[in-house]
């Protein structure tokens, strides 16, 4: 439970500056901490010391590695999708020329004489000689 | 008598980056700066003269390992809490987990008692000798949590507003707690006399 503390400051002053004195007196009795534990601490703060450009250097070799693996990844990264795009490019190509090679109109070219050469621009548009120049819809009045 | 610390002198952040730089020197002087606060402090708590050289050895440590990382705007504030802290870790392990703030009156046992104070010098009355032991013995009796408070001001000079802060309680807990070891010291040299 809570219980109601009236602090009157000119009384209280008064008692730490009675109580005061005497534990400080007290306390000033304990001699301490003893040689070998601050050599110990002396010890410790010098080896830190010297330990510390070590830390220092193996963390900036650290960082720098961190800093090679990711530059190293990135740059794969990059490599990667610059093949695959070129490998795309390559492989429109490809099909490009498959297409054009598999048509059996190109694929008479190479034994078409020059005399050849209108019959198959003809057949390249799908049309042919008879119905090119023998319309079905018969002549039409060249005059009105 | 108290040491004081003149403007002059550099400040323990100063000290403190300055040890980090490589002045092992630096620490020492820290080391000496606070030596008998801390030490006295640990006493004042633990009872036991080895507990608290245990305790003051780790603190330094934990000072000397995190130098490089100590950015706080109080150094006091910060070497304080990190005693704090191994203190009630201490408490855990002797008392099963029990925390500073929750031991009670009746569980806290008194143990400056064990303390082997030095004897008198000639220059020192018998009596007044006799009284700033009974004085000690009083503060041992105090609950642990008004005991904290009132060494901390009285033997490590912090302000109230920078106790309340390492207990992590409101200013007026602290200033409570103080007046109440204050009262209960006072009763109890009254009838130790």
């Amino acid at each position: 439970m809570k219980k109601d503390v009236t602090i009157q400051e000119d009384a209280e002053l008064q008692d730490l500056a009675e109580i005061t004195p005497w534990v400080r007196e007290g306390f000033a009795r304990i001699e301490g901490p003893s040689a070998r534990v601050l050599a110990a601490i002396h010890q410790e703060a010098v080896e830190q010391a010297r330990r510390r450009p070590l830390r220092i250097r193996f963390f900036f070799a650290l960082r720098l590695s961190a800093a090679a693996a990711v530059l190293l990844l990135l740059s794969g990264l990059v490599f990667n999708v610059w093949r695959s795009r070129g490998q795309d490019q390559h492989q429109q190509v490809v099909q490009l020329l498959n297409l054009t090679v598999k048509n059996p109109i190109v694929e008479n070219l190479g034994s078409a004489t020059p005399s050849d050469l209108p019959e198959l621009l003809l057949t390249m548009q799908g049309l042919d000689r008879e119905s090119y120049f023998n319309a079905s819809d018969g002549t039409e009045a060249l005059w009105l | 008598m108290k040491e004081e610390i003149t403007d002059t002198s550099p400040s323990d952040a100063e000290l403190l980056g300055r040890y980090a730089q490589g002045e092992v020197g630096c620490l020492d002087q820290l080391v000496e700066r606070y030596r008998r606060q801390l030490f006295t402090w640990f006493v004042g708590m633990t009872g036991s003269r080895s507990d608290a050289e245990d305790l003051f050895q780790d603190l330094w440590i934990r000072v000397i390992r995190n130098a490089d990382r100590f950015k706080d705007v109080s150094f006091r504030a910060w070497m304080w809490q990190i005693a704090r802290n191994l203190l009630i870790d201490f408490r855990r392990k002797k008392k099963c987990d029990i925390s500073l703030d929750e031991v009670s009156d009746e569980e806290d046992h008194p143990l400056l008692e064990t303390l082997v104070a030095k004897g008198p010098t000639p220059q020192q009355g018998v009596e007044r000798t006799d009284l700033a032991l009974k004085a000690m013995q009083a503060v041992g009796q105090l609950p642990a949590v008004q005991r904290e408070v009132f060494l901390m001001r009285v033997e490590g000079d912090l302000p109230f507003q920078e106790i309340a802060k390492i207990l992590k309680v409101p200013l007026n807990t602290a200033l409570g707690r103080m007046h109440d070891a204050t009262t209960r010291l006072k009763q109890m040299l009254k009838e130790m006399r």
